[in-house]
């Protein structure tokens, strides 16, 4: 049944559609009196939560405009956790970061999540597109909110790629409105349950695809992190402020997710991208010593569990998707708030610089390790019961070579997030220092998040609620789980143990590991400056042998024009001049007789 | 920065972890053998999917513990090795 509410009664209402309660709350902020700012920012979220709760699951709101039909509000069981989680984590950015000043980074933050929550209840690819772009445009001002050279040229490549992606979604959907006169994406999941659910945009093989398709498929690739396409997320991510980080993990890569789901769930190609999402970045992870930017890795290993489920596209896979986009929301935004707090206390967030820190920033240290747990997948935690889901759709579906990458990846996660970050910030060396404790909004805001983790990981009933497919048949804690899932954490912690005893584990050190983003931040470079010495070079030589040319034909002219030697130069007499008319007179003749 | 280099943890509270963790390791793997399995009065319950048939040995005690030590050590080691491809200086692409 579905539920058309007229455009004008929404307004009517004053029920703007989601996500722009914060977009125009984040516009307005600087009218705002500085006193009042965290009040206003703190009610953004809970507005616009109150409003996403009380839609109706089936809600439709169609406008047309310039003769397309524009669907500014689609209400489904997919949007509806996505729009739920946004709101979660923006409430708890938002705690997070009440020390900050910077009406600038206040604003952007609140109106970036307002667009991520505006894409996810967006029913047509116009509307999606121009709030794909807005978390593009409002989203860069956090990296450059820290204001150094670094996070400016940063800043710089992540707009440049971001929009990039949003330009490729534009081109897609004209090819797609070309190809099937719809600008549509997709339909609603609740009507729409049943077997045999696949994406709007799913495809066989890439043969199958068409362009349209393949445009759409890459513009959400980018922003999912695909292998190859994923650097912006290290490059721009460890830049940020400590606060600008925490909102930049939430939202851009989760609404890539959400699209990835609503338009390719089914597509068996995103199971093979997942895989190789969840395997490589944990080699980089393991060696990287910027802490944040490990997590950055990380979190691309945990969008790689999301993409294999929406590529698996059954009910248990998706469930898996979009329950693991939550759990991961919160537990990927406190691993960032404590890290982000150590930065904010200490100055530096490189491993090789930190270590002992649990003497003075005790709470930060438990939260942190609760993160840890929850990203692990440790029973009892958040990760476990949602990533559990991936796998086991993974095992149904016969993904054995698929599955086994996915459990040597889970081991991984818990080796450099699980045992990596708190134990080179925490633990490891103590390096004498000795910084406050977090300030009270952070710790708060750690405490909501780790209690958050907690309770979904004890009690997975609400979540599972959520899902957008009922729940049938899938028990997380039995005893084959929660014993194989143990063996596997326990013993990477032994691992760990054998490694470090035996000096194996390799040292934090300070350094760069390039990555892809090598391609254009330096052979992209090479070739341009390449490219340019050798045309300049060509120009050169051209311009050289054309000087020469025109020198030695001048000298002729010249030569022939020199008074009294030159042929032309000296004075012809009568006779001479006589008999070269009369030759010219004789050759027009002839012309004209032939 | 710098400071004492002593480790954050006393070697002998090291030593306390170290123990309690192998004999939490050993623990579960213990778990899944019948006869504890019989004792404990635990039982394979139902979860939704069956797994055994897919693939070979998943079952087999202790799969998991060596499958999660193996993987570990061979991501160390080949991100280690992985260092003398990719590794820079810090200010790599600050010139």
């Amino acid at each position: 049944m579905i539920e058309q509410l007229p455009p004008g009664l929404i307004f009517a209402l004053g029920l703007l559609p989601p996500g722009l309660i914060l977009v125009l709350g984040g516009i307005l902020l600087p009218l705002i009196p500085k006193q009042v700012r965290p009040l206003w920012l703190l009610a953004l979220p809970v507005f616009g939560l109150l409003q996403v709760l009380q839609l109706p699951v089936d809600a439709e709101c169609v406008v047309q405009a310039f003769g397309y039909d524009l669907e500014l509000l689609r209400v489904d069981k997919l949007s509806r956790i996505f729009g739920i989680i946004f709101h979660i984590a923006a409430f708890l950015s938002v705690i997070y970061a009440l020390h900050v000043k910077d009406v600038v980074e206040q604003g952007a933050s609140i109106a970036y999540a307002g667009c991520a929550i505006g894409a996810v209840f967006a029913g047509d690819l116009i509307s999606l597109f121009l709030y794909w772009e807005g978390t593009a445009i409002t989203s860069v001002f956090l990296v450059w909110a820290r204001r150094t050279e670094r996070s400016y040229k940063a800043g710089m490549r992540y707009l440049v790629i971001q929009v990039g992606s949003g330009v490729l979604l534009l081109a897609g959907a004209m090819l797609h409105y070309a190809d099937t006169g719809s600008l549509a994406f997709g339909t609603s999941w609740a009507s729409d349950v049943g077997e045999g659910l696949r994406g709007a945009f799913a495809f066989e093989t890439l043969a199958d695809a068409s362009p349209a398709t393949l445009l759409i498929l890459l513009a959400f690739g980018i922003k999912a992190a695909f292998p190859l396409l994923h650097n912006w997320l290290q490059d721009s991510y460890p830049e940020s402020t400590p606060t600008g980080t925490v909102w930049l993990s939430a939202f851009t890569t989760k609404l890539a997710i959400y699209a990835l789901a609503r338009g390719f769930a089914g597509t068996e190609l995103l199971v093979t991208i997942g895989v190789v999402m969840t395997a490589f970045p944990i080699f980089y992870a393991v060696i990287e010593n910027d802490l944040r930017k490990v997590l950055a890795y990380s979190l691309n290993n945990q969008l790689g569990f999301m993409v294999v489920g929406v590529g698996i596209g059954t009910e248990l896979a998706l469930n898996g998707a979009a329950g693991h986009a939550f759990a991961h929301i919160l537990y990927k935004g406190l691993l960032f708030m404590s890290m982000g707090a150590v930065l904010h206390r200490v100055g530096t967030i490189k491993g090789s610089e930190l270590g002992g820190l649990w003497r003075s920033m005790p709470l930060t240290t438990i939260f942190c390790c609760v993160g840890a747990a929850s990203i692990s997948a440790f029973p009892l935690f958040s990760g476990f019961v949602t990533k559990s889901m991936v796998l086991a759709a993974a095992v149904e579906e016969g993904y054995t070579i698929s599955f086994l990458i996915l459990l040597f990846a889970s081991a991984g996660v818990f080796h450099h997030s699980g045992i990596k970050i708190p134990y080179f910030a925490f633990f490891a060396h103590d390096r004498g220092l000795r910084p406050k404790e977090a300030p009270k909004n952070m710790l708060l805001a750690m405490a909501v998040a780790a209690f958050l983790c907690v309770a979904i990981g004890c009690v997975p009933g609400p979540l599972y609620a959520l899902l957008p497919f009922e729940v049938k048949g899938f028990i997380p804690y039995d005893m084959t789980h929660v014993v194989t899932q143990a063996q596997l954490l326990f013993y990477s912690a032994l691992a760990f143990v054998f490694l470090q005893k035996t000096g194996l584990y390799p040292p934090e050190l300070p350094s760069t590991n390039i990555d892809s983003e090598w391609l254009y931040r330096r052979g992209g470079r090479r070739l341009t400056l390449g490219s340019w010495g050798a045309c300049a070079r060509i120009g050169g030589t051209l311009r050289r042998s054309l000087d020469l040319l025109v020198d030695r034909k001048l000298a002729i002219i010249k030569k022939l024009h020199q008074p009294d030697h030159g042929a032309f130069g000296e004075p012809w007499t009568l006779g001479t001049a006589a008999i070269w008319a009369a030759g010219m007179l004789a050759a027009f003749a002839l012309l004209g007789l032939l | 920065m710098s400071g004492n280099q002593k480790p954050s943890v006393g070697p002998k509270a090291v030593r306390q972890i170290i123990i309690a963790l192998l004999l939490v390791c050993a623990g579960w793997v213990l778990i899944e053998l019948e006869p504890i399995k019989e004792l404990l009065g635990f039982t394979d319950t139902e979860h939704g999917h069956d797994d055994s048939e897919v693939i070979p040995g998943f079952h087999t005690p202790g799969f998991h513990a060596a499958y999660g030590f193996i993987s570990c050590v061979l991501l160390v080691l080949a991100a280690t090795q992985m260092r003398r491809f990719v590794k820079r200086d810090e200010d790599y692409y600050d010139d």
